[in-house]
């Protein structure tokens, strides 16, 4: 299912891509808002991209948000209570479950105006009864939610990595798991505050705009939340940690700005214009982007066996940093000059000087990105250096760092019994961290699988066909998708899943606790040195 | 995109803050901006309260607590009473605060709510590219150009004839948007005179931001003059309306009715043309591209 | 792995580690199901908004085009299908044998296409008298909304003749049980989506 959902997104990101190359994309903007993409205003094939694009990845997103709920809800470890989960599993917790729930308004939108294009509906078109304000309702019912998708599971990220790099526990757990909570649930009562200036009445604008504020206490409280896991720490300035610095306080702008925007009566006035446009990257790269990337820094030796490279990395982040706020903090200026968004040119000097500005911090983020790749690069060429087999680079707290690295592909080859909140750290201090099971037993896993392939396939297709209006191929891609499904439905289990026989994981997992045993544990002092394998002495002892 | 460079020059004059940066909100020409300014200070201003602890307090932290410092070093402390009371109740009372200040200042502000006895009514009416004004009462039109008088309420009434367009002048008032079949109201006044620029600021197609809207305040003698200078001018009406819906600039509808410079200024004469242009929506018969005003197939014969 | 079992359709702890495994994709599709229930929900909101004077545009009504005696009958079919689908399950639960459980689900089918015709059919009659989707925003919202559970009972049928099919094949799997499991769920839910429509839309459209 995980494979079908990232096939599905794949395919919507190759359908825009395609249009890209070959012509024409939406004009619409992101919103798509018609009736300016009805048929009769664009008779291009530019929102039929759009349109199949985002409903294909859509399902995908949707699958995603299924599979990650029951996972969290059903399939956790003996002793992982909720309330001794990580809080990133609960902050992607939240985010699956707002998938589950946002994904379908979104898809419905979009296939209704494909029907008002394609089969000449009346859902959004001027005449005959259709409106567009329907649109603008639905669309946001998904819109809105969606940015707390896209954050919530940075906020986790962030958690992890201020307790993680300031070797503390992280402060007001249980304030946390509520915020992220009630912010998932606000998240879909605000809606209306992308359209303040549609014209309803001002007490239905006084209702949204205060459920907006209130989104901005839980929020609140996990910024200073992660204020307080850093007090009293042992902080390193890591990358991920760079990454945090801009974050705490860019994001913290972003949130003035949100509390600005929340009220009506000034929103009328910055409503479509580049103070909107830098508010919501001012939250969104700051808040989800660099959480991302520190997120990378942070779980990338987990993954490939092999830390980032510390030197560029830092730099990477540092232009970030920089970049965004000279793009991006000018845009703020010129909303309240009156500048629209999506402005093609423009005879106003009062502009110019804030444009150059922010043109300047556009290359800087080029540079940034640029940097990205050659840390990328530069990491790759000496992973041997930078290698962390032993699994624990960072002194971690959690359990995901009690595994080799990169993990087997049965990650754990026992089941762990989990007590604590930080388990790892609590078994490193009474000394267990690194027992050996007494057995190990036969692990189940499903086989390797041609279906998220075959369907990725199919769905772009059919996207393609569709918007070109081929309908035999469209039927036929279509086909190919329940008719897989089924093949798959009758193959015999032994075909669908395989067993890897306990001694296969015993003698690897073996052959790790050996060379942990063999190995010197590393202070966070020489964290940044080749010394560093992945096995580490506790933080407060001295070295 | 080039035009701005002749901006370059006014770099350290801007940066210095002359008068010209401050444009739109910044600079009002009457109560409703000028009110709408004082809310964005106030807010921001509350909202400092809650900002200010992480702006001073993340630096001062990551710096105090570096760990070649070896300060102090709890790594167990995950809770204290009175941190979360703070952290959730004082976010909190500024919330309640700030809702309070949202409410009134949001019906205070509210563009359906009239400003004073009799207003003048401004009829808009939106077109790719260009804004449509008409002053039913005085029977006069313009296009691109809407002139105001000092000190009169104003009640703007907005359609468009094409597709969503949101309608701003910041210097008197937010925006509203205007769509077709639909009726949005605007209620605004100026109490000084001058010019200012507003705009559509929703993105509509490739001539965007050809879409302003110059905008004069003159006093109430002036403005009297200003409307009965259009009996000699071209007649608005049905025919040349549909003539005039056609996409285009405000270039194209100067080159339309032989208008070289100065402000586009128009006889009304059809004077319920706004009433016809929200109803054709709501007849019960399709609109097809050809009767559609910003489609690419539209013919004006259609529409006639 | 923490097993806490939902009460109401499960297998029973006479199926051994099958019941067990069935929890978490039962679940999931409950979830799923939850995520359809969105869909539509959004659909039932739009045919209100147009379900006016305006939304209509000067074009034919509920009272010229709906036929309630057909409703009623489309109505009857898919409830007693609830009825058989859920003896079906029963039938596997209680280890009644393949045949049995293959019986009722045809009986399902057979009611679901029952269902499926009629309803083609007053679309059929509603478009000869003019009422196509293309009329009025209340007819493209009738469509869709009457449409997408038409689609999603067609879907039901594919899979029920699938059932079938596993049931034939493999009845002692796991996997077979758990898919009975799901399509009895969503065919279930498409009853109660269908009571929705007939409440909003035929009952109150003629009200």
């Amino acid at each position: 299912m995980n494979q079908v959902s990232l096939g599905l997104t794949t395919a919507g990101a190759a359908l825009m891509m395609i249009s890209l190359v070959i012509g024409e994309f939406a004009t619409g903007g992101w919103t798509n808002y018609p009736p300016y993409t009805g048929a009769v205003f664009s008779p291009g094939v530019g929102p039929d991209y759009w349109i199949w694009s985002v409903v294909i990845a859509g399902i995908g997103s949707l699958m995603s948000g299924i599979n990650f709920c029951v996972t969290i809800y059903k399939c956790r470890a003996p002793g992982m209570t909720l309330m001794r989960m990580p809080l990133f599993v609960w902050t992607t917790l939240c985010s699956a479950i707002m998938l589950v729930y946002a994904m379908p308004p979104i898809t419905v939108s979009s296939l209704m105006l494909a029907l008002d294009r394609v089969l000449g509906f009346h859902f959004f078109t001027n005449d005959l009864g259709g409106n567009m304000m329907n649109y603008a309702n639905i669309f946001w019912m998904f819109g809105h939610p969606e940015v707390y998708i896209l954050v919530l599971p940075a906020y986790g990220i962030w958690s992890e990595i201020a307790s993680t790099f300031s070797s503390k526990r992280l402060y007001g757990y249980s304030s946390l798991v509520l915020a992220t909570m009630a912010i998932a649930v606000i998240a879909f009562t605000v809606w209306l505050h992308h359209f303040f200036t549609m014209g309803q009445s001002a007490s239905v604008n006084i209702a949204f705009g205060i459920a907006t504020m209130v989104i901005a206490v839980p929020t609140g409280v996990k910024v200073y939340d992660w204020m307080a896991t850093l007090w009293r720490g042992r902080i390193r300035m890591t990358v991920p940690m760079v990454y945090m610095t801009g974050f705490f306080i860019l994001f913290t702008v972003g949130g003035l700005t949100g509390v600005i925007l929340a009220n009506p009566s000034v929103d009328y006035q910055v409503h479509n214009s580049v103070f909107l446009v830098a508010h919501f990257h001012n939250v969104l790269i700051p808040g989800v982007l660099y959480g991302v990337l520190a997120g990378i820094h942070y779980w990338f030796p987990k993954v490939f066996g092999f830390r980032l490279d510390e030197r560029t990395g830092r730099l990477t982040a540092w232009l970030w940093v920089i970049g965004f706020s000279l793009t991006f903090l000018p845009l703020y200026v010129l909303g309240l000059q009156g500048m629209p968004r999506r402005l093609p040119s423009f005879t106003e000097a009062a502009y110019g000087p804030w444009v150059t500005i922010a043109g300047f911090g556009a290359l800087v983020i080029l540079l940034a990105l640029t940097m990205l790749f050659v840390t990328l690069w530069v990491s790759i060429r000496q992973r041997g250096q930078l290698s962390v087999p032993l699994g624990d680079p960072w002194d971690g707290r959690t359990l995901e760092w009690s595994i080799p690295s990169p993990a087997p592909a049965w990650n754990f080859a026992t089941i762990p019994v989990v007590r604590d909140r930080d388990d790892f750290v609590a078994r490193k201090g009474a000394g267990q961290a690194y027992e050996a099971p007494a057995r190990y037993e036969d692990i189940e896993m499903p086989r390797p699988t041609y279906l998220g392939l075959t369907l990725c396939l199919a769905m772009t297709v059919m996207g393609f066909a569709i918007v070109w209006h081929i309908w035999w191929l469209a039927l036929v891609s279509f086909v190919i998708v329940p008719a897989s499904l089924i093949y798959r439905a009758f193959l015999p289990e032994s075909e669908v899943e395989a067993v890897v026989p306990a001694a296969v994981v015993a003698a690897e997992d073996r052959a790790w606790r050996k060379a942990i045993a063999e190995a010197r544990g590393v202070t966070r002092d020489e964290e940044d040195s080749p010394a560093n394998c992945g096995l580490a002495a506790p933080e407060g002892e001295p070295a | 995109m080039i035009r701005w460079k002749s901006g370059l020059p006014f770099l350290c004059v801007c940066m210095a803050g002359s008068a010209s940066w401050a444009r739109g909100i910044l600079s009002p020409l009457g109560p409703v901006a000028e009110a709408q300014r004082a809310h964005l200070i106030t807010v921001t201003a509350v909202t400092m309260v809650a900002v200010l602890p992480v702006l001073i307090g993340v630096p001062l932290i990551l710096w105090r607590y570096r760990r070649v410092k070896k300060g102090v070093y709890r790594p167990d402390f995950e809770y204290s009473r009175g941190l979360e009371l703070a952290m959730w109740g004082v976010p909190f009372v500024l919330f309640v605060l700030l809702s309070i200040l949202l409410w009134r200042s949001t019906i205070a502000l509210d563009p359906y709510r009239p400003l004073g006895p009799d207003p003048l009514e401004v009829q808009v009416v939106g077109l790719d590219w260009k804004w449509v004004f008409l002053y039913p009462e005085q029977g006069v039109a313009t296009v691109g150009t809407l002139v105001l008088p000092e000190d009169r309420p104003v009640t703007l009434k907005l359609t468009t004839d094409t597709v969503m367009q949101s309608f701003m002048v910041p210097a008197l008032s937010g925006q509203i948007y205007a769509m077709p079949g639909m009726v949005t109201t605007q209620n605004l006044i100026a109490d000084r005179t001058g010019v200012a620029e507003g705009r559509n600021m929703q993105f509509n197609g490739p001539d965007f931001a050809q879409q302003t809207v110059r905008t004069e305040v003159l006093t109430e003698g002036d403005w009297t003059d200003w409307m009965e200078a259009a009996a000699s001018a071209p007649v608005l009406d049905v025919t040349s309306y549909a003539e005039l819906a056609r996409a285009g600039t405000i270039e194209d509808a100067r080159l339309q009715f032989g208008i070289a410079e100065g402000p586009i200024r128009l006889r009304l004469g059809a004077p319920d043309l706004f009433s016809t242009i929200v109803d054709r929506y709501h007849r019960g018969q399709p609109v097809p591209a050809s009767a559609q005003p910003g489609a690419p197939g539209y013919q004006p014969e259609a529409l006639r | 792995m923490i097993h806490r079992l939902y009460p109401g359709l499960n297998l029973g702890p006479a199926h051994g580690d099958d019941h067990a495994e069935a929890e978490p994709v039962i679940f999931g599709f409950w979830v799923f199901l939850m995520s359809d229930l969105i869909t539509f929900g959004i659909l039932f909101a739009t045919y209100a908004t147009s379900a006016t004077t305006m939304g209509r545009a000067g074009g034919p009504g509920p009272a010229e085009l709906f036929n309630l005696g057909s409703v009623a009958l489309q109505t009857g079919a898919l409830l007693a299908s609830s009825l058989t689908c859920g003896l079906a399950a029963l039938a596997v639960k209680h280890r009644l044998g393949s045949g049995t459980a293959v019986g009722w689900l045809i009986a399902t089918m057979l009611l679901g296409t029952m269902f499926l015709g009629l309803e083609l059919r007053d679309f059929h009659q509603m478009i000869g008298a003019g009422a196509t989707p293309d009329r009025s925003a209340w007819l493209s919202s009738y469509f869709a909304l009457v449409g997408l559970h038409g689609l999603h009972i067609s879907a039901g049928l594919i899979w029920a003749a699938v059932m079938i099919g596993l049931l034939h094949r493999q009845p002692e799997e796991g996997r077979t049980k758990q898919r009975l499991l799901m399509f009895g769920l969503y065919w279930h839910f498409l009853d109660l989506i269908w009571i929705g429509i007939l409440s909003v839309v035929f009952l109150a459209g003629l009200a």
